[in-house]
C-alpha cells in the first residue's frame, strides 16, 4: 500500500490518458470522465489532489485525438463542411468542435473531485 | 466523537452531479446544437465520415466472388466481376460509398418521407409525393417486377444488397456521411421499392405536367378562344421533327395498358375497374423514430433543399432546354463509322444526379453514368452499341374533371351514376409534432388533386382527378439491362419495347454502323377528347383507350450518309395519326434547329470528335437569329430611339446571335426579348386580372409546361410572320385590350428595346459598349444541401435557354449534366464529362474534379478496357479487392 501511494501519483496522468483514449477510440466519449473518477479515487489513495490530473487527462487524450483526426483523412476540411452544413463560419466551426473535449475535461475533473472528496470521506 | 464532515459530502455529491450533468449536456441536442458529444468524438463522429481512401482488400459480405475495382484518376470505379451478381451487388456497394446523402434523401423525396427527419417545413413535399403516389406505384411494382422479369428483379436485388452492405459497414464503423450526424439518425436499409421509386421522382421531373390546368385557368381569365392560341396542338413556328414520316396505322394497344396497370386501384383513365381499397397494399411502414430537436427546426429553415431536394418545388418546372443528342452515320464522319453525342439537361448540383461507373462481367461491358439508385448505365455504351436519350415530352399526364355534388358527399358521378371516392389514408410522420394524416380521394381515373397541393397551379373550383404514366409499371431497369446487353439496333428496339415512363428519345449507333432514334414509352390514347385539356370525369368515352404499341412509337433509323437528333422537338409531323399531346409540351425547336443545320452544312465534312464536341458547346441562339432581322430592319427606321437605344441597336446589328458572355448584344438581346413579351402580353394580362405571381411574364423559359414557352414562340410568329396562317390567330394579342385598336410591331418594339436599355442602364452603367452578358448572366452549381459554401459558382457563363449548351434565365442553376461523345470506330476512344464528381463528400478530391472540364468544354476519356489489366498506364490510381465473407 506504501509502495502503491509512493507510484501511483506518477501514474495518475498517463493512467487517465490511456483510459481516456481507450474509451474514445471505441466511441465512449461519455466513459470519459471515468478517467477522471478513477483519477480522483487514485489521488485519494496517494493522498495527491486529483482534479488537475483528471481534468488534463480528458483534455489530452481528446485534443490528441483531434488533432490526429484533423491532420488525417482530410480532418481539418470535414470540419469545414461540417461548419459549412450547419452554416456556420469555419473558425467558429473548429471552435466549436473543441467545446465537447472542454465539457468532457471539465466533467472528467469534477468526477475527480467528488471521487477524491466522496473517497476520503469513506477513508 | 468526529462531525460527519457534511461539506466535504457536499462538495463531492455537487461536483458529482454537475459532472453529470455536463455529460448529459454532451449527449442531448441543446438548442441549434447537435449532440456535441457523439457529433464530435474525434474518433467515431463526423471525422469518420469521410469518403476516405478504402483498403486494398475489403471483406464485403453478400459477395458471391472476387470483385476487383480499378479506381482512376477521377475517382470512377471500373468493376471487374466474375457473375452478374457480383458486378450489380458491386455498382450498389461503391455508389452508396460515394452517395449514401443523396440516395437517402432522393427515396425521401419520392416516397413523401421527408417530414419524418426534417419535421414539419417538408410537409408540402410530401403531401404532395403521397397524393401522387409514387410510393405506393413503387411498392406495387417491385412485388410484380419478379413475376413480370425475373433477370430485372435479381438485378435490382443485387444492387439494393450492395447499398445495404455499406449501410451496415458505415454505421459499424462510424462512417456515415455528417448529413446524418447533424440530423440525427441513421439510414434505414434500401429496398427494390426505394430504387423503383427513384425511378417515379425522374418521371415526375420529366413527364409529369400541369399544362392542362393551366390552359384552363388561362381561359378563365383570358377567353378560351384567347388561351387556345397559346395553346396550339401542332407547332407555331417551323419546327423539324426527327421523324417525318411515313407512319403506320395506329391502333391503341389495351393489353399494354392493362398490364401496365398496378393492383392498386389506378384507374389510369380507363374506368374498367373500380379502384379497391383491398387491392391497396400498405403505405410504407418503415419509420425513423427522431427526437425533437431545435437543431432541426433551425437547420430547416435555412435549407429549402430538404424539403426539396430534387428542387421540384423550387424549380416547378424543368426550365434549361431539357436534352440534346444525335448520332451521325458512317458516311459523314472522318472514322467512317458513327458517333453517338448526348448531353440530358437537367438541374445541376453537386453532388450530381449522375455517378459514372464502367461495368464489366461475363454478359455486362457498359461504361456510362448512372442515377444513384439505378443499377448499370442510363447513357452511354457498350462494346457494340452507344446510346444517350432526350426527353420525349409527349403528354402523359391527363387531368379529368370530375363532378361532385353536395347532395352525394363523398361521391363523384360517373357513367351515369354517382359512385363513391375510394379513400387511401396516408400517415406522414413528422419530426417533432403528431404524425400528419392524409387522405387522399381516388376516382376510376387517380388521385383527386386536392386544392393548394404544393406546385400544383390553383384548381379554380375543380375537382381534377389524374391518370398519369407516372403511376404505371414500367419495367425500365429491364429495358436498361437488355440494352445494356443489346449487340444489334433490333436488341435495340426489343430492348426499349419494355421501357415505359417517363417516355424518352433514345438515339442509338452501332459499331455495325447502324443509327437512329426511338422514342420508346407511354404513350396514352384517348377513344375522344383531346390530350393537354381537362378532360369530362364523367364520360367513360374520355378514358385511357390503350396505349401506342412499342412498334408505331415515333421512331426514326438513318442511313450511313444521314444523321438523326433530338432536341425534345415534337418528334413528329402533323401527319402521325395519333394524338401524342399538343405544340405546348414540346420544346419550341430552337435547339434542334441549330443541330441540324450544323450537322447538315457541307462545311462541317467530316463530322469529327471535335466538331460534334463544339456543336454541343454551341451558343447560337436561334430565336435571335430569327427575329433580329425583323426588328433591326423596323428599328433602324425608328428616329425617335433614345441615344442609349440607339447604340444598343448598333450592337445588335453587328451580333451574329451568339450568347457571348464576353458580348453586350446578348445581354441587350434578352432584355429586349423580355420586355417585348412584357409589352405584348402585359395590358391583356393585367386586364384579365390574372394572378403574375402563377403567370408571370418575367421569367419565361420553354419547358415541358409550356404556357410561357409558348408565349416566346408566339413572339416570334408575330415578328417573322411564318408561316403566315398560323400567325394569323395570334393576331389577337396586337390589339390593345382596352380599345380594341391595333399596336403595331415597331411601336412594341420600340418600347421594348427602351425599357431593356434603361433596364440595363441601371444595372450595369450608361455605356452599352461596357455591358456584358456575363455580367448578369451567370451560373452557380448549388450543393444538394444548398450550403452556399459548397456550392460552385456563381461565375458569367455563355449560352441561354435557347442554345445548345443551355444556361437558362438569368441566373442559371442547370445545363449540360452528362456530355458524351461515343466513337463507334472505336469506343475506347469515347468522351464524356459531367459537371461535378464521384463523391458528395466535399472533402473529396472527386467532389468536383470534373467540373474545371466541363466550365472549359473539354472533356476525358472514358477508358474501356476488357481487363483490370489492360488499362492504360497511368490512369488507375488504386486497386481495390472485394472479398466475399469467409473467403480465404
Amino acid at each position: 500500500m506504501r509502495a502503491a501511494a509512493r507510484w501511483l501519483p506518477w501514474l495518475i496522468l498517463p493512467l487517465a490518458l490511456l483510459i481516456a483514449a481507450a474509451v474514445l477510440l471505441i466511441g465512449w466519449w461519455w466513459a470519459v470522465p471515468v478517467a477522471g473518477l478513477l483519477t480522483g479515487l487514485a489521488g485519494q489513495v496517494s493522498r495527491r489532489h486529483a482534479f488537475s490530473s483528471g481534468f488534463l487527462a480528458a483534455l489530452l487524450a481528446w485534443l490528441a485525438l483531434l488533432a490526429w483526426r484533423a491532420l488525417a483523412w482530410r480532418g481539418l476540411a470535414q470540419l469545414a463542411v461540417v461548419a459549412a452544413l450547419a452554416r456556420l463560419p469555419t473558425v467558429a466551426g473548429v471552435a466549436f468542435a473543441l467545446v465537447p473535449a472542454l465539457i468532457t475535461a471539465l466533467a472528467a475533473g469534477l468526477l475527480a473531485v467528488a471521487a477524491w472528496t466522496l473517497a476520503r470521506l469513506a477513508r | 466523537m468526529h462531525r460527519f464532515p457534511f461539506r466535504r459530502l457536499l462538495v463531492g455529491t455537487s461536483t458529482a452531479a454537475l459532472a453529470v450533468v455536463l455529460v448529459v449536456l454532451l449527449a442531448l441536442p441543446l438548442g441549434p446544437l447537435p449532440a456535441l458529444g457523439p457529433t464530435f468524438n474525434p474518433v467515431t463522429g463526423v471525422f469518420a465520415g469521410i469518403d476516405r481512401d478504402p483498403a486494398s482488400t475489403l471483406t464485403v459480405p453478400g459477395l458471391q466472388q472476387p470483385v476487383i475495382i480499378n479506381e482512376d484518376a477521377y475517382g470512377v470505379p471500373h468493376i471487374f466481376a466474375q457473375t452478374d451478381h457480383d458486378l450489380f451487388f458491386a455498382e450498389g456497394y461503391i455508389t452508396a460509398r460515394h452517395r449514401l446523402t443523396e440516395l437517402d434523401l432522393i427515396r425521401r423525396q419520392a416516397e413523401g418521407r421527408l417530414a419524418e427527419i426534417v419535421g414539419p417545413a417538408a410537409l408540402p413535399s410530401d403531401e404532395r409525393e403521397r397524393v401522387l403516389g409514387l410510393a405506393r406505384t413503387a411498392q406495387a411494382a417491385a412485388a410484380r417486377l419478379p413475376q413480370v422479369d425475373p433477370e430485372a428483379a435479381a438485378e435490382l436485388d443485387a444492387y439494393t444488397a450492395g447499398i445495404n452492405a455499406w449501410i451496415d459497414e458505415a454505421i459499424r464503423t462510424h462512417a456515415l456521411p455528417p448529413f446524418f450526424r447533424l440530423l440525427g439518425y441513421t439510414p434505414e436499409h434500401w429496398q427494390v421499392a426505394d430504387s423503383l421509386a427513384i425511378q417515379g421522382i425522374m418521371t415526375q421531373e420529366l413527364a409529369f405536367s400541369t399544362a392542362p390546368i393551366d390552359r384552363a385557368n388561362l381561359a378563365d381569365a383570358l377567353g378560351q378562344d384567347a388561351a387556345d392560341t397559346l395553346f396550339p396542338q401542332l407547332p407555331q413556328n417551323p419546327q423539324l421533327p426527327y421523324a417525318p414520316g411515313p407512319y403506320p396505322a395506329i391502333t391503341p394497344d389495351q393489353a399494354a395498358l392493362d398490364a401496365a396497370l398496378l393492383p392498386y386501384g389506378n384507374g389510369a383513365g380507363t374506368g374498367g375497374r373500380q379502384p379497391s381499397s383491398a387491392d391497396a397494399p400498405p403505405p410504407p411502414s418503415r419509420a425513423t423514430s427522431l427526437p425533437s430537436s431545435r437543431t432541426v427546426d433551425r437547420l430547416i429553415q435555412s435549407m429549402p433543399w430538404l424539403v426539396d431536394p430534387l428542387g421540384l418545388l423550387v424549380r416547378p418546372q424543368l426550365t434549361e432546354g431539357n436534352s440534346n443528342n444525335w448520332a451521325v452515320g458512317g458516311g459523314l464522319t472522318d472514322t467512317g463509322k458513327p458517333y453517338l453525342a448526348g448531353d440530358p439537361h437537367l438541374g445541376l448540383t453537386l453532388p450530381a444526379i449522375w455517378i459514372e461507373v464502367h461495368l464489366e462481367s461475363p454478359t455486362i461491358h457498359v461504361y456510362g453514368v448512372s442515377i444513384p439508385g439505378t443499377p448499370g448505365i442510363i447513357i452511354g455504351h457498350n462494346r457494340t452499341v452507344a446510346w444517350s436519350l432526350t426527353n420525349t415530352q409527349n403528354a402523359q399526364t391527363v387531368f379529368y374533371r370530375e363532378q361532385t355534388s353536395p347532395d352525394h358527399p363523398g361521391q363523384y358521378f360517373y357513367a351515369g351514376q354517382w359512385r363513391p371516392f375510394v379513400d387511401h389514408d396516408e400517415t406522414i410522420l413528422v419530426r417533432g409534432q403528431p404524425a400528419h394524416h392524409l387522405t387522399v380521394h381516388w376516382t376510376v381515373h387517380g388521385p383527386v388533386i386536392p386544392e393548394g397541393l404544393a406546385g400544383i397551379p390553383p384548381l379554380n373550383g375543380r375537382t381534377l382527378a389524374m391518370a398519369w404514366t407516372g403511376n404505371l409499371f414500367s419495367d425500365d431497369v429491364g429495358a436498361l439491362l437488355r440494352l445494356m446487353q443489346a449487340r444489334t439496333a433490333d436488341d435495340v428496339r426489343a430492348a426499349l419495347a419494355r421501357w415505359g415512363a417517363p417516355t424518352q428519345n433514345f438515339a442509338y449507333a452501332t459499331t455495325d454502323g447502324a443509327i437512329g432514334i426511338i422514342a420508346a414509352g407511354y404513350y396514352p390514347l384517348l377513344a375522344h377528347g383531346q390530350l393537354d385539356t381537362l378532360l369530362d370525369g364523367s364520360d367513360p368515352q374520355q378514358n385511357w383507350q390503350g396505349l401506342i404499341p412499342a412498334n408505331a412509337v415515333p421512331q426514326v433509323q438513318g442511313k450511313p450518309n444521314q444523321f438523326v437528333w433530338s432536341a425534345n422537338q415534337r418528334p413528329v409531323s402533323a401527319d402521325y395519326p395519333a394524338d401524342i399531346g399538343s405544340a405546348l409540351g414540346f420544346d419550341a425547336g430552337y435547339r434542334a434547329s441549330v443541330i441540324y443545320a450544323f450537322l447538315n452544312d457541307p462545311a462541317n465534312r467530316p463530322l469529327t470528335r471535335d466538331r460534334l464536341m463544339a456543336l454541343q458547346s454551341s451558343h447560337q441562339d436561334a430565336l435571335a437569329r430569327r427575329m433580329l432581322p425583323v426588328v433591326v430592319q423596323a428599328l433602324v427606321q425608328d428616329t425617335t430611339l433614345s441615344p442609349l437605344a440607339q447604340q444598343a441597336l448598333a450592337l445588335l446589328r453587328q451580333w451574329d446571335g451568339t450568347m457571348a458572355a464576353n458580348q453586350a448584344a446578348p445581354a441587350i438581346w434578352w432584355h429586349f426579348l423580355q420586355s417585348f413579351i412584357v409589352q405584348l402580353f402585359g395590358p391583356w394580362w393585367a386586364q384579365a386580372g390574372l394572378d403574375q405571381t402563377t403567370y408571370t411574364l418575367h421569367t419565361f423559359t420553354p419547358h415541358q409546361d409550356g404556357w410561357d414557352g409558348n408565349l416566346v414562340v408566339a413572339a416570334e410568329v408575330l415578328t417573322t410572320g411564318n408561316p403566315a396562317d398560323r400567325a394569323q390567330a395570334l393576331q389577337r394579342w396586337l390589339a390593345d385590350p382596352s380599345t380594341g385598336q391595333p399596336r403595331s410591331l415597331p411601336t412594341l418594339f420600340h418600347n421594348a428595346l427602351e425599357s431593356a436599355v434603361s433596364d440595363l442602364a441601371q444595372r450595369l452603367g450608361a455605356n452599352p459598349a461596357s455591358w456584358q452578358w456575363g455580367a448578369i448572366h451567370r451560373r452557380l452549381i448549388p450543393s444538394l444541401t444548398q450550403a452556399p459554401r459548397l456550392a460552385r459558382g456563381p461565375y458569367p457563363t455563355d449560352g441561354d435557354s435557347f442554345t445548345v449548351d443551355p444556361s437558362g434565365g438569368e441566373s442559371s442553376t442547370g445545363g449540360a449534366s452528362w456530355r458524351m461523345i461515343a466513337d463507334l470506330s472505336d469506343l475506347t476512344r469515347s468522351v464524356g464529362v459531367f459537371p461535378a464528381g464521384e463523391s458528395e463528400d466535399p472533402t473529396s478530391p472527386h467532389y468536383d474534379d470534373q467540373l474545371p472540364l466541363w466550365r472549359n468544354h473539354q472533356v476525358k476519356p472514358l477508358h474501356f478496357p476488357n481487363t483490370p489489366q489492360t488499362t492504360p498506364g497511368g490512369w488507375v490510381v488504386r486497386v481495390w479487392q472485394l472479398r466475399p465473407k469467409g473467403a480465404s
